[in-house]
């Protein structure tokens, strides 16, 4: 993808088909929050920051990083981003 | 490109392996997009080698060399007197 | 160039060559690669019977091999440490890189992130505001778990330490819990200090590409804010080539240290304090404390582990600390065996000068180069194996953001835990007896009382 505004739910949808996912409401939740940080940070959110919030808004429940990896088993940075339609972070990272 | 491939086996401690001609060909990093070779000053795309701006670029990475070998030139021709 | 006799001491030294088994990874090969052009152009044999003295042409497909095998060179420089002319394949790699790049064939990882590091001020991209919010999150984080009001300062003016630490720090897993531990340790010792949303990193990937202008660019902006933040003291977070780059260029780059000739650098050197080391290591530091007996620990809390330390390639093999020989191993050695109680070495010809690189330094830490990453973290991984079976070890302590990142990749690709990696002041926090501020009666009333409205609050709303 080259423009973060070519994202719409359908590509997010079918890049998760391609990775055999289904997208559920609690991936939406998690999609949906990257999209709204990445508006007001300009960059993806770090996992801490991401579990962290997640906890908050979701219940504490689903703070954790195993939650996230059983939505996102390629890492929630990583998958979430890309059915996100965001630019993965680099560095040495 | 980076998950076909063999991960190896963890063998006996630090043994030195067979060779294996060529294996590693081709294992090369993504080239970098225009935009952030001129950013850093480079030209954007690849040069057709010129020859003379290649030596030119090298002329100045050996030069401190080159210096130091004259140097040392000079010394040995002291010791020599 | 000429001084290599093939006498074949560096071959079975390289990390790469091992993992890869393939002969143009031996680094007397990678020299030739670049030495036989070099004759071609510069000798004269070469230039009059290149086939005599195998000198080749620089070509499209000599380019190419370059491109390829320059990028599988950590610039590590374990060959070097045997090599007894003491050539340096690092140094050979990076002139080689440069070489690329002045021909418009760069590599996207380096030269991206450079991009980012030179216009926003670090190699992540980070811009401020997240900065800042990642830095309260952390503040709420400490503050939940241990009751102790630990401070991440931005943009501090006047504060006496400016913190330069890896941008990683702030972002990945396991670094962001080395950076909660910086704070801790500069807690308890009660010194004001600071990090720079102008220059919040360490790292400069310029000498990975063997630029020294592109490398000057980036450490500039941290000479401006170390200058805009009126700081005495310049410290180096747990970053390899950062270290390297700070103790060995940044006196001329920046003005940290002796030796700067401009105006500015001079400024600088005049601001900061020289009863300190200029710059000094996040390492140092500790220990120092250590040492002075200012930070107690409570070593039982990391007894659930067994530890041993990696030797990142660039700090060992390229700097020192505390000023003592060998200071570059000895020291974190130390503050690890100060904060617990069971740590083993691993086998002794794959640590201190000799040690393995972790496979993915150099500026090769891409995902695309993850075939040669995981072959060059082979022989790193077999001394680990040994030590694990032998003394069980489970956690592994490095100094270096790059090799923190790798391991947490490549361990599992080699039926480890992916968490075994843990960085050296993660286990000073998790050891770190925190001085817990005396609250008075009243306070605990007036917050009991504020509970008490607030929860009447929700109920209400309910």
């Amino acid at each position: 993808m080259v423009n973060l505004g070519d994202w719409n739910k359908e590509i997010a949808v079918e890049m998760a088909q391609s990775d055999d996912i289904e997208l559920s409401e609690e991936h939406w939740d998690v999609i949906n929050f990257l999209r709204d940080y990445f508006e007001e940070y300009q960059i993806a959110p770090a996992v801490r920051v991401l579990t962290k919030a997640i906890g908050k808004q979701f219940g504490k429940e689903k703070g954790n990083s195993k939650y996230l990896y059983s939505l996102f088993p390629y890492g929630p940075g990583k998958q979430g981003c890309r059915f996100a339609g965001l630019p993965k972070p680099t560095g040495c990272i | 490109m980076a998950d076909d491939f063999e991960i190896p086996e963890l063998p006996t401690y630090l043994e030195i392996p067979e060779i294996n001609e060529g294996i590693m060909d081709g294992d090369g990093p993504f080239k970098s997009a225009e935009e952030f070779q001129i950013q850093l000053g480079f030209p954007g795309k690849k040069l057709r080698i010129g020859r003379k701006l290649l030596l030119i670029k090298w002329a100045n990475l050996n030069l401190s060399i080159v210096l130091f070998k004259f140097f040392g030139c000079l010394c040995k021709m002291w010791r020599l007197y | 160039m000429d001084a290599c006799v093939k006498c074949g001491a560096c071959t079975d030294k390289c990390h790469y060559f091992l993992g890869s088994s393939d002969p143009k990874n031996m680094p007397v090969a990678r020299q030739d690669l670049f030495r036989s052009v070099y004759r071609r152009h510069f000798t004269f044999a070469g230039k009059y019977f290149p086939k005599l003295v195998g000198a080749k042409d620089l070509n499209d497909e000599m380019l190419d091999d370059w491109y390829n095998y320059f990028h599988q060179c950590s610039q590590c420089r374990r060959c070097s440490v045997f090599c007894p002319y003491g050539i340096d394949t690092a140094e050979i790699s990076m002139a080689a890189r440069e070489v690329l790049d002045t021909v418009g064939i760069g590599q996207k990882y380096c030269n991206q992130i450079l991009g980012k590091a030179i216009t926003i001020g670090n190699n992540l991209g980070l811009p401020e505001p997240a900065l800042r919010d990642t830095l309260l999150d952390l503040e709420e984080e400490i503050e939940e778990e241990t009751g102790v009001a630990v401070k991440y300062p931005l943009d501090q003016k006047g504060s006496e330490i400016l913190l330069i630490t890896p941008s990683a720090d702030f972002f990945a897993e396991p670094h962001i819990d080395g950076l909660i531990g910086y704070g801790k340790v500069f807690h308890q010792d009660g010194v004001r200090w600071t990090m720079s949303s102008y220059a919040a990193e360490g790292a400069n990937f310029g000498m990975f590409i063997g630029s020294y202008d592109i490398m000057r660019k980036a450490a500039l902006r941290i000479r401006k804010a170390a200058l805009d933040l009126e700081v005495s003291r310049v410290m180096v977070g747990e970053c390899g080539h950062a270290w390297r780059v700070a103790y060995s260029f940044w006196n001329t780059l920046t003005g940290v240290g002796a030796g700067a000739s401009d105006e500015f650098g001079i400024k600088l050197q005049k601001q900061l304090d020289s009863r300190y080391p200029q710059p000094q290591h996040i390492i140092e530091y500790t220990y120092d404390l250590i040492q002075r007996g200012k930070l107690e620990f409570d070593k039982s809390k990391n007894d659930h582990r067994v530890v041993t330390f990696h030797d990142s390639c660039n700090v060992a093999r390229a700097t020192n600390m505390g000023g003592i020989p060998n200071g570059q191993f000895i020291l974190p050695r130390e503050v690890i065996k100060a904060v617990c109680n069971n740590y083993v070495d691993m086998e002794r010809s794959t640590i201190m000068e000799s040690t393995f690189c972790c496979g993915g330094g150099g500026g090769i830490l891409t995902d695309d180069l993850m075939e040669i990453r995981i072959k060059g973290a082979m022989p790193r991984m077999q001394a680990l194996k040994e030590v694990e079976k032998s003394n069980a070890v489970d956690t592994l302590v490095a100094i270096c953001a790059i090799c923190k990142s790798q391991f947490s990749k490549v361990l599992p690709k080699f039926n480890f835990e992916p968490d075994m990696i843990v960085s050296a002041h993660q286990l000073v926090s998790e050891a770190i007896i925190m001085d817990k501020p005396e609250i008075s009666d009243s306070e605990i009333e007036a917050d009991t009382a504020k509970i008490k409205e607030e929860t009447k609050e929700t109920e209400t709303s309910k």
